[in-house]
């Protein structure tokens, strides 16, 4: 069985990862398409960390820390940042974390993940943004995408001819650039919602 | 005098480093602390997990020889062994001075 989902808030996946075990479903492979494997319902209880890229040697200790303590690894690669655990201890309540403060600590280190994603991208932007000289304005107005002289003044089959031939061009050109400064905006909206979460996780530890 | 900026020390970092001034892999750890604490204080994985990297970082544990080389075994250092105390002597003079005040009461 599988699962197109995507969360950011670690609470509302646990929750909804532990809905679908009370329906016999246990998560065996990490989202956005997520894998699962029939169990006895309401077996197991889920818990996600979040940990940066592991050596393998790392990702042993981790991994057998958790297990000594009975928490199965389920789910997540030792670069892959969310890691899945179960425990079938019968306890609903039980936890990876004893401490709220801890528990915020994830999105502090998913941040760190997601900055390292973003500093080489936003580097790209900015050496492209300064070699091409481009106006913000012409970045706006398509028209102006497109360089064959005197094209938006030819009429029927040379107007066609001309648009259609230096149409991927353009997508290559502007394109490019495009998504890069999208995913620029996504990884800057996530990091804000990530350290939203992170302040009132912290904030629950003090109440 | 200048005060250690670690201090005051949390609870939990309290057991842990009381826990490793004998060498101890995670588990150890765990089981050390919550039969220290009367089983008060019960250490989660993810929680333990973080708080060794983060004295680590400090400079309080450091990794030792492990006999099982997918067990990570951990020990205090000397600077980590000096902040222990200073923060044990901190709460004994706060106990002192409460006992004091206790005293004067009755």
């Amino acid at each position: 069985m599988k699962t197109l989902r995507m969360f950011v808030d670690y609470d509302k996946e646990e929750a909804w990862l532990n809905e679908m075990a009370g329906k016999g479903h246990l998560v065996v492979k990490a989202g956005p398409l997520y894998s699962f494997t029939p169990i006895e319902p309401g077996a197991a209880v889920v818990r996600v960390d979040h940990q940066p890229s592991m050596k393998a040697g790392d990702f042993d200790d981790y991994r057998n820390l958790f297990a000594d303590a009975g928490w199965q690894h389920l789910a997540g690669t030792r670069g892959s940042g969310e890691q899945y655990f179960a425990s079938f201890s019968g306890d609903a309540n039980a936890d990876i974390f004893s401490e709220n403060e801890s528990k915020a600590q994830r999105y502090r280190r998913a941040m760190t993940t997601n900055s390292a994603i973003l500093l080489p991208l936003f580097v790209i932007v900015v050496a492209l943004w300064s070699t091409w000289n481009v106006s913000p304005e012409s970045f706006l107005s398509p028209r102006d995408w497109y360089l064959t002289p005197g094209l938006w003044e030819r009429e029927g089959w040379a107007f066609a001819g001309a648009f259609l031939f230096e149409t991927p061009i353009v997508a290559l050109r502007v394109g490019g650039p495009l998504i890069l400064i999208g995913s620029c905006i996504v990884i800057l909206v996530l990091l804000a919602y990530q350290w939203v979460l992170y302040r009132r996780t912290r904030a629950r530890a003090r109440a | 005098m200048n005060r250690n900026p670690q201090l005051p020390l949390t609870e939990t970092v309290f057991y842990i480093l009381l826990a490793l001034i004998e060498p101890a892999h995670g588990y150890v750890i765990m089981a050390r602390v919550e039969s220290m604490s009367g089983g008060a204080v019960r250490l989660a994985p993810g929680t333990l997990y973080g708080a060794l990297d983060t004295l680590l970082k400090q400079q309080m544990i450091a990794r030792v020889d492990s006999p099982d080389p997918r067990r990570k075994v951990y020990a205090i250092t000397d600077s980590g062994y000096q902040t222990l105390k200073q923060d044990a002597e901190r709460m004994t003079h706060l106990v002192s001075l409460f006992d004091q005040t206790r005293g004067d009461n009755q």
